[in-house]
């Protein structure tokens, strides 16, 4: 029997420990709560790792990472793999370009894109090149290529060209460079290292990444060349690697049966027959069907037998159930915005819906009413347009009087300038001018009350923190564009996306896509054909939000709406962007000059493409600027209907009467009536004092303010309000290819319509 | 560098891509002495990696076969083992977690079928854990299943463990054999009586049990009027965590034995952890299977091991099922081939059909 200790009567009673607001577990079971079972989520299952571990995991990573790698060097160029891709660039004008392909592969035969194989390397390369000046189709074949190789010429000196391609691929996306020298040859043996060295520092001027210079003369050079292109590490580029994408070496169309046929190695992702392709330049397309064609270059590797794959051949048919649509936009029911109260069944059903699908701008029919009583167009754009006209009239006229007196040299020297334009552009400098000095400032209305005037605007107690619903009031060209509930977890689903078909990726294929308009066969390059494969959703139309910056020597004055030449991935377009800050936040302002030195948000209708995304914009060809000139570069921020952009205005005031906590202003308003209506909002002074409108004095714009501090007789006062804008729907794809010898325009057309 | 080519490796994020390739892939290797590596361990989970339950597990492999084990850490995702032979004895693993002794229970009983002589193991761990066959499903359909096979082995629960501390205790005897004999099992016949056991443990009320249980017992009767079914309700209130649970067995006139099973959780009524453990148990009886789908594939490494052709009518084909043949298939040679039951429907994945396998009859070296 074991002893236990009792207590006794004298047992000392310490008093309870008050819980105060604090129960216990126990405490609260007693009082009858039920009990928490621990759910498997709120419990830390992870180990921390001991040393010995995180050094097996880490040795492990390293090793998985490097086999990775190996596999991937040795697999590349063998059959199954695409042959590698090689794009000729010359970077002044008088190159052979024929004469290096010759050099580089024996046999060449024409100058479209070509593949060959080199036994000595045992390995497969194909040849295309960007002929000098065609900056167009320089921009596609380096999206597709592996390396790159810039030519240069020991006779001719760098030109512009040279920069602007540089800028132009370092924009889009850089493959790997490596560059050449011919002519070396020709040049004294006794000169040949000093040559060399002054087209070397060149070329580490342009690009001071991997610049090793090889001479392209003789054919062991060449060899010497294709030898480094097999072995260089490849740089990734993201949105190159996150497509299937093909260089086009064959194409056929067949008029009968609307068919267009290319063939060429298909690299990248998997490509199924129910994706949709894009033609850069062109549009988009259906496929009605890829198939495996025997390789044109079969590897002659005696370990790898390349045969087996082309005896079977593969076709590939789209099914109808999963092939993506071409359908852009999304159907707009005006109906939707009915004004009646819904029935308790609707209000269910839409509660169920996809957030996905848009509601329309709840009153259509307002819009067109409201764009006309919007006050701040007869300001902004008609306002300066009939100015514009008057004064453009009463030019030509006074050019005309003056033409008579001068000769005829100033006549010609005066039709080698626009005066319309000019003007235009110093009305655009001066505007510049002042909303850097004096930003989101405007004038109140003298002959108008500031309630219509700025009657779409509102005051906010704060920009940042204030609440702005998404949703409210919007227009009608958010109900054809599509929305995700979330674009992160959508982006990552396209692309892991399987349409579950057979992979050929590596293999030479033909592609057939159905429907291709046979008004579009002229557009065809002739010469290098570039085809990439759309994720799901790329497609659809949405809003599209990405970064811009300035690129340095362009000093164009850019204001937001102003078209613009835009290349977003693989596609071409023309827009009209709106700016806005880069800032965190819900709310971001909106920005009326696209101006340098920062980087701003441009908002765009556009087929939705995902992140990462290479931007580059360029100023739209006119007769005055016939080569699209670089204006500014980015990427993909995200896609969605949802930022918005806020346009603020400031209405200023001074000081009339100044007393301690209160003074008397004026110039803000300018009738009673306005001041009551604008009585809420805060005032704000450009020395920081904080203020409210206290009553209006008399009937002429006289206020009574309180403020913080006691004001400074210098300050000025000013009223924020604000407004959100929209982007206007101006998205043409661009279709046409300049070449720097053809006379220029332009030429867009809508694809849609014709397929 | 010469033993390296000798290597059979194993992508172990391959089809099902957990644990489960590795712990055949392990046992196969121990059984036939093959030096094995296998990389990408869990590669299909979000977390790959060995687990700590893994690493036991691969761990007491290594002591069985007397191997040599190389790269086992937590977290690691490439393992070499070297097995030597099987010898038999006591064993003892402790998870020092809710990992489920089950499973290196998977792996550690078709090793010790081939040891020299009776062997008896400890393990210590979660006995009733999610993502795992419970030791009553073990107890109750496993064992009376292998006896066909010719395994006599024998689990005692000395005491349960349960999520997330784990700290169960269950002692395995198991006799080695000559060599496993094949099984046929291509009929259900009647169902003639269910067995089952139900518990709650810890802080869970005792109401759970008896509702989970009468749950269980009513959508029994009501779908198999005339059964016999006792069900053992146990009650575990000093356990260290809180669990319910509940594990059925049919037992049929041709002999099978199908089970079905369900943990409770705190999300769930105790009704509806009833239902589905009833639910699972009718679900393998309506497609007339002979075999559980978490029995499925546990039968077939010894299928593979057995001597003559097996056939074992089961229900929908588990992607574990899969995984397990295409281990046995690669490193033990045997063959396999998976036949619809009805030839219009011959998705094997939707609909019942027969596994049948032509085994390599591995004897036992050592067996005296």
């Amino acid at each position: 029997m074991e002893h236990r200790h009792k207590p006794g009567p004298l047992k000392q009673q310490n008093k309870p420990h008050k819980l105060g607001k604090h129960q216990t577990k126990a405490g609260l079971s007693k009082r009858g709560r039920p009990i928490r079972i621990p759910s498997t989520s709120s419990l830390r299952t992870d180990v921390t790792l001991g040393r010995k571990e995180r050094r097996n995991r880490a040795n492990q990573i390293r090793k998985s990472k490097r086999e990775q790698i190996i596999f991937e060097k040795r697999a590349r160029g063998l059959s199954g793999t695409p042959p590698h891709s090689l794009l000729l660039v010359p970077m002044t004008r008088h190159i052979n370009l024929t004469e290096i392909r010759t050099l580089l592969q024996p046999a060449s035969t024409d100058s479209t894109a070509t593949t060959f194989y080199c036994p000595r390397i045992k390995q497969r390369f194909t040849l295309c090149s960007a002929p000098y000046g065609e900056l167009y189709t320089l921009l596609d074949l380096a999206k597709v290529c592996d390396s790159i190789l810039f030519l240069f010429s020991v006779e001719d000196s760098i030109s512009e060209w040279a920069e602007e391609v540089i800028s132009v691929l370092m924009a889009q996306g850089l493959p790997t460079p490596l560059h050449a020298v011919t002519g070396l040859q020709s040049v004294p043996s006794k000169d040949r290292a000093q040559t060399r060295s002054a087209v070397s520092s060149v070329v580490t001027h342009l690009l001071p990444i991997d610049s090793k210079l090889f001479s392209l003369d003789t054919e062991t050079e060449a060899f010497n060349l294709l030898r480094s292109v097999s072995e260089q590490k490849r740089r990734s580029l993201g949105y190159r690697d996150n497509h299937p994408y093909i260089l086009c070496e064959e194409s056929v169309y067949d008029s009968n049966s609307l068919t267009l046929s290319l063939s060429g190695y298909l690299r990248g992702k998997p490509l199924s027959p129910n994706q949709i392709v894009h033609l850069p330049g062109i549009g988009d397309f259906q496929i009605s069907l890829i198939e495996t064609q025997s390789d044109p270059c079969p590897f002659r590797g005696s370990r790898h037998g390349g045969m087996e794959i082309d005896t079977n051949k593969v076709r590939l048919i789209p099914d109808q159930t999963l092939q993506e649509s071409l359908i852009t936009e999304a159907e707009v029911d005006p109906m939707e915005g009915e004004q009646t109260w819904p029935s308790k069944e609707e209000l269910k059903s839409s509660l169920k819906k996809n957030p996905s699908s848009w509601i329309a701008d709840p009153t259509p029919g307002e819009d067109s009413t409201e764009s006309e009583s919007d006050g701040e167009r007869p300001e902004q754009i008609s306002g300066s347009d009939s100015e514009d006209h008057l004064s453009i009239g009463s030019e030509r006229e006074s050019d005309s009087a003056i033409t008579e007196t001068v000769s005829m040299d100033t006549n010609d020297y005066d039709k080698t300038c626009d005066p319309r334009e000019e003007k235009e552009q110093l009305e655009r400098i001066r505007a510049q001018g002042e909303d850097v000095k004096f930003p989101d400032e405007r004038d109140t209305p003298i002959d108008q009350a500031a309630r219509i005037r700025f009657g779409k605007y509102r005051g906010l107690q704060s920009f940042r923190t204030s609440p702005w619903d998404p949703d409210e009031n919007l227009p009608v060209d958010y109900a054809r564009i599509f929305k995700f509930h979330n674009f992160r977890s959508t982006q990552k689903r396209a692309l892991q996306h399987d349409y579950k078909d057979g992979d050929v990726t590596g293999l030479y294929v033909t592609i057939h896509l159905k429907d291709f308009p046979s008004k579009l066969v002229s557009l065809l390059p002739s010469t290098s054909m570039v085809i990439f494969g759309l994720l799901q959703f790329e497609q659809k139309m949405s809003l599209i939000h990405f970064t811009v910056k300035r690129v340095s020597p362009c000093n164009e004055i850019v204001k937001s709406k102003d078209p613009m030449l835009l290349h977003m991935g693989c596609r071409r377009f023309l827009a009209n962007p709106i700016y806005s800050q880069h800032a965190p936040g819900d709310k971001h302002k909106y920005e009326l000059f696209f101006r340098g030195g920062g980087t701003y948000v441009a908002s765009i209708y556009a087929p939705i493409t995902f992140k990462p995304c290479p931007i580059l914009m360029f100023t739209p060809t006119s007769p005055t600027t016939p080569t699209p000139q670089l204006l500014a570069t980015g990427s993909v921020l995200m896609a969605g209907p949802d930022r918005i952009i806020c346009k603020r205005i400031k209405l200023s005031g001074h000081p009339f009467k100044i007393h301690r906590r209160s003074a008397v202003i004026r110039y803000m308003f300018f009738n009673r009536e306005d001041i009551m209506w604008f009585k809420p909002i805060q005032l704000r002074t450009k020395y920081g004092r904080v203020g409210n409108i206290k009553e209006p004095l008399g009937t002429h714009g006289h206020m009574k303010c309180t403020f913080d501090k006691q004001l400074k007789a210098q300050d000025t006062i000013l009223m924020s309000l604000y407004k959100r804008v929209y982007p206007k729907w101006t998205y043409c794809p661009y279709l046409y290819q300049p070449t720097s010898d053809v006379t220029q325009g332009e030429l867009t057309m809508e694809t849609d319509r014709e397929t | 560098m010469a033993t390296k080519s000798l290597l059979t490796v194993i992508d172990g994020s391959l089809m099902e891509g957990g644990g489960q390739i590795l712990r055949n892939s392990v046992s196969c290797a121990c059984i036939c002495r093959i030096p094995i590596r296998v990389k990408k361990i869990r590669g299909g989970r979000t977390k790959p990696g060995l687990q700590r339950q893994h690493l036991m597990g691969i761990r007491l492999a290594e002591q069985i076969s007397c191997g040599r084990l190389e790269g086992a850490e937590l977290l690691s995702q490439e393992i070499v083992l070297n097995p030597e032979s099987i010898i038999g004895g006591d064993f003892y693993s402790d998870v020092k977690s809710a990992g489920s002794v089950m499973l290196l229970l998977q792996i550690a009983l078709p090793c010790l079928l081939y040891a020299s002589k009776i062997s008896s193991v400890i393990l210590k761990g979660g006995t009733n854990a999610s993502f795992a066959p419970q030791v009553d499903h073990t107890h109750l359909v496993l064992c009376p299943i292998s006896k066909i096979f010719g395994i006599n082995f024998d689990i005692t629960i000395k005491k349960r463990g349960f999520f997330p501390k784990g700290g169960g205790e269950v002692k395995v005897d198991i006799e080695p054999v000559k060599k496993l004999n094949c099984v046929s099992l291509q009929e259900m016949g009647e169902v003639l009586e269910i067995t089952g056991v139900s518990f709650v443990a810890g802080r869970c009320p005792p109401k759970v049990l008896h509702t989970m249980t009468d749950a269980a017992e009513a959508l029994l009767t009501k779908s198999l009027p005339g059964v016999k079914l006792t069900i053992n309700r146990q009650q575990h209130p000093h356990a260290m965590d809180t669990a319910s649970g509940l594990v059925l067995c049919a037992v049929t006139s041709t002999g099978c034995y199908i089970g079905g099973s369900s943990l409770g959780s705190p999300s769930e009524l105790p009704e509806g952890t009833g239902e589905k453990a009833a639910l699972e148990l009718l679900d393998s009886l309506e497609h007339k299977a002979c075999v559980d789908k978490w029995t499925q594939d546990q039968l077939i490494l010894l299928m593979a091991l057995a001597e003559g052709k097996s056939v074992v009518r089961c229900g929908p084909i588990t992607l574990h099922t899969e995984t397990a043949v295409y281990i046995a298939e690669k490193m033990l040679g045997a063959k396999f081939e998976i036949k619809p039951v009805d030839p219009a429907k011959p998705d094997c994945k939707k609909y019942p059909c027969f596994i049948v396998c032509e085994g390599i009859g591995k004897l036992n070296p050592n067996f005296i």
